[in-house]
């Protein structure tokens, strides 16, 4: 009876024990997930850093654990391929550098760079809004000018409006950035330069992304920490900066090459209208890429 | 039958529980924890000691009216240089004097060591350790007919010191000497402006017109060469041995050296898994984690470390030049005939730091190569660093010559010294505006360069000459001038 007892209360041990192995062996995200990246702590302390050196968090931010992954990607062909399609068909004239070739029809002057950047200047007015875009609110605006972007063929898929910059002249330029799953690519981006009720200018980098690797998805650091290595680059501030936005993207340099891979970063928006990027993985600012040059 | 349903659930859960324990230990981590876990052991090649990574880049024995030269590659000079170096580390009796009395005369020196990088010796260090400590450029054996003086002249200072070797070191050194068999190998001279003088006019270039000389076919110049060399004065900045007699030497395919990628990039990235690749319009691949930079191409790597180079250096010669094996060692290897060609100490900006360069050999001839195998570091480590080593042990199919001496080699004959430096004066006049009526002669030596050949790769013998701080690449057998633009 003793002995039946002792098996009793080994089988329920063990069990219990089974039960905790199996969770850490099969649902080790379970625990991860639930738990928060960003704790109060770290978050109040993040505050007071960026308070010493006067600048003001008013952003918010998911402050779950996050994963990412490196994009391997190419510059895209696509938007060419529909443009050159359009401007040959209606007559074109053709020069050539070394670093671009130059397509010159009646209406419009199309560069295409050896890096895959994409410039068209209009010429006429073809590309005009109905109204002032300072009399229009940003969704009226950006549905004009997707309307007249889809005419020229200089619409790209998988896009979104990013924001609007003013400039002192009057004129105004519309960014877009590239999503991937519903993650922003920064480095992708469409600009659109109007001027006086008409589109001017658009700048089209377009990336194609590649395969990706599943097993090189990893954690990504947390935005508090991200935000304190960018006030360490940056130094104090002597007036007072506002931290309007941090999002999590892709985001790396232009490179003039077939294939890279862009990793995941922080973008951290200051006083609306200077953009950072911190590379998720490293934490380290993302600048201009470290090509190796003969001393 | 309850209590037996017991035993066997529990013999159940005990198993389970021990199956889900392994798991856990040694299974399989999940993708999140990867970046946690990237410090793993690389395992890479043990950095060679101070007497492999500092060896002479010449021996040179004195045999009679002849020199015989020993580099490193020559069958034989590792185990000339160990006995050597056995034999100088156990000299601790150390009654250097700066006597001027010492032996000067150049007959009498049987064996001198001419080292670059210069050989640490002296207190706390592994060779003549009762010296003051110093670094030696060269290191000489005046063999006398009743005594051995070894003779040493230190980087930096003009005076010799002179040690009378005790009889015991007299009959070591004198048994190393005796065992060298020089029958078969080639005599050099060391070239003065009295043999050169004598040379020139003993054979008169224009009466016996050289064989394979580019410019026979037109005398005007040639004589215009004879009549400038004897017209100008030399000025030789350097011990230059040069060959008295015939030399062969080989044309043979060679490759680049076949280094593993990732194996490579876990040497200069110590969180691999933050790297990213670019692949660049070339065909190269960069590897970068947004600080650190590295570029392989086909025959060649290059790395950066820009951030590195704000450090200072505080570490002495002896510790950079263990440095220096250790960088080569971990990043792709030290291969066989690899010898470490220069050590210097250099600043930019107010900030100091070594450079160290690797020259590859073969039959004691050095390699020329278009990007040099160089490490720049400081106190905070290896900042820059390019690599380009060849593996000259390629088969030859694609030559076009015939008479192969043997199926994985073409033997050449060597133009002859006279008509090298013939040659290489007449390019400096043709390219520099002011020459001057006198020619500093740095060096003339044969070499062999790495160059292409319709997607082959070749090593060339050749004959590279300074002049005026100039420096000219002659293919040996032609004379034809290579570009330094062409070496790979």
């Amino acid at each position: 009876m003793k002995l039946g007892r002792a098996k009793l209360i080994l089988i329920i041990a063990f069990a219990g024990l089974n039960i905790f192995l199996g969770y850490q062996l099969f649902w080790p995200d379970f625990g991860r997930l639930t738990e928060a990246a960003v704790t109060s702590e770290a978050l109040r302390e993040t505050e007071q850093k960026l308070a010493e050196n006067n600048y003001v968090l008013e952003a918010s931010f998911d402050r779950a654990t996050r994963t990412s992954d490196f994009v391997p990607v190419s510059p895209s062909r696509e938007i060419r391929h529909e443009l050159l399609y359009d401007l040959i068909r209606t007559g074109v004239q053709i020069e050539e550098s070394d670093r671009a070739i130059y397509y010159r029809a009646d209406d419009r002057l199309v560069i295409i760079h050896t890096s895959g950047l994409l410039q068209v200047f209009f010429e006429n007015n073809r590309s005009s809004l109905e109204e002032n875009p300072v009399d229009l609110d940003e969704n009226d605006l950006t549905e004009q000018v997707a309307t007249i972007l889809e005419e020229h063929h200089l619409l790209p898929e998988h896009k979104r409006f990013d924001y609007l910059e003013h400039k002192e002249d009057g004129s105004v330029i519309l960014y877009y950035h590239q999503l991937l799953e519903d993650k922003p690519i920064y480095s992708g981006q469409l600009k659109v330069f109007i001027d006086a009720a008409q589109i001017r200018a658009v700048e089209i980098y377009w990336l194609e992304p590649g395969e990706r690797i599943p097993t090189r998805e990893m954690e990504v650091i947390p935005p508090t920490e991200a935000l304190k290595n960018l006030v360490a680059e940056l130094g104090p501030s002597p007036e007072e900066r506002s931290i309007q936005k941090i999002d999590l993207g892709y985001y790396s340099g232009e490179y003039d090459a077939e294939k890279w891979e862009i990793p995941p970063v922080w973008r951290i928006v200051l006083d609306n209208n200077q953009y950072y990027y911190i590379n998720a993985f490293t934490g380290n600012l993302e600048k201009e890429a470290v090509i190796p040059e003969q001393m | 039958m309850m209590e037996q349903l017991k035993t066997v659930l529990l013999l159940c859960l005990i198993g389970l529980s021990l199956f889900l324990t392994y798991q856990l230990w040694y299974g399989q981590k999940p993708a999140e924890l990867v970046a946690e876990d990237v410090y793993e052991q690389v395992e890479i090649e043990t950095p060679r000691s101070l007497e492999e990574t500092v060896v002479p880049y010449r021996i040179v024995l004195n045999g009679g009216n002849t020199n015989y030269l020993y580099s490193k590659g020559n069958p034989g000079f590792d185990e000339l240089w160990q006995e050597l170096s056995d034999l100088l580390k156990n000299i601790e009796n150390n009654f250097f004097s700066e006597d001027q009395n010492g032996p000067e005369e150049e007959g009498l020196r049987c064996l001198a060591c001419y080292f670059d990088p210069a050989l640490p010796a002296g207190d706390e260090n592994l060779w003549l350790p009762g010296l003051s400590t110093g670094s030696i450029e060269i290191l000489s054996l005046y063999c006398l007919q009743d005594s051995y003086w070894l003779v040493i002249k230190k980087a930096d200072q003009e005076e010799k010191q002179y040690l009378l070797l005790d009889e015991a070191k007299a009959a070591q050194f004198s048994a190393i000497l005796e065992n060298l068999d020089l029958e078969n190998e080639t005599a050099y001279s060391l070239l003065t402006v009295d043999l050169i003088n004598e040379i020139m006019q003993d054979d008169p270039v224009e009466d016996d017109p050289i064989e394979n000389d580019p410019v026979e076919d037109d005398p005007t110049e040639e004589n215009t060469n004879e009549g400038n060399l004897l017209e100008k004065e030399i000025d030789i900045r350097a011990s230059i041995y040069v060959p008295l007699g015939e030399v062969f030497m080989e044309k043979f395919n060679v490759e680049p050296e076949n280094l593993e990628k990732e194996l490579l990039l876990k040497t200069f990235f110590v969180d691999y898994n933050l790297v990213r690749e670019i692949e660049e319009r070339d065909g190269s691949l960069l590897y970068t984690d947004g600080e650190k930079g590295l570029r392989l191409s086909n025959n060649r790597f290059e790395y950066s470390y820009p951030r590195l180079e704000e450090g200072q250096t505080t570490v002495n010669y002896s510790e950079a030049l263990r440095k220096s094996s250790s960088l080569i060692s971990f990043h792709g290897g030290w291969p066989e005939n690899l010898r470490l060609a220069d050590l210097s100490l250099n600043s930019r900006a107010g900030l100091w730091f070594y450079v160290a360069e690797w020259t590859l050999y073969k039959n004691g001839y050095p390699f020329l190569t278009g990007q040099p195998t160089r490490a720049s570091f400081n106190d905070q480590g290896l900042f820059h660093f390019t690599r380009s080593l060849y593996n000259p042990e390629a088969p030859v199919e694609n030559f076009e010559e015939e008479l192969p001496v043997s199926p994985h080699k073409i033997t050449v004959e060597v133009a002859a010294w006279t008509d090298a430096l013939l040659q290489a004066i007449s390019n400096i006049e043709d390219t520099a505006t002011d020459v001057g009526s006198r020619l500093r002669l740095g060096a003339l030596e044969l070499a062999y360069a790495v160059t292409t050949s319709e997607g082959q790769l070749r090593g060339i013998p050749v004959w590279f000459v300074i002049i005026n701080g100039e420096e000219i690449i002659l293919e040996a057998d032609t004379l034809e001038t290579i570009n330094k633009e062409d070496l790979l």
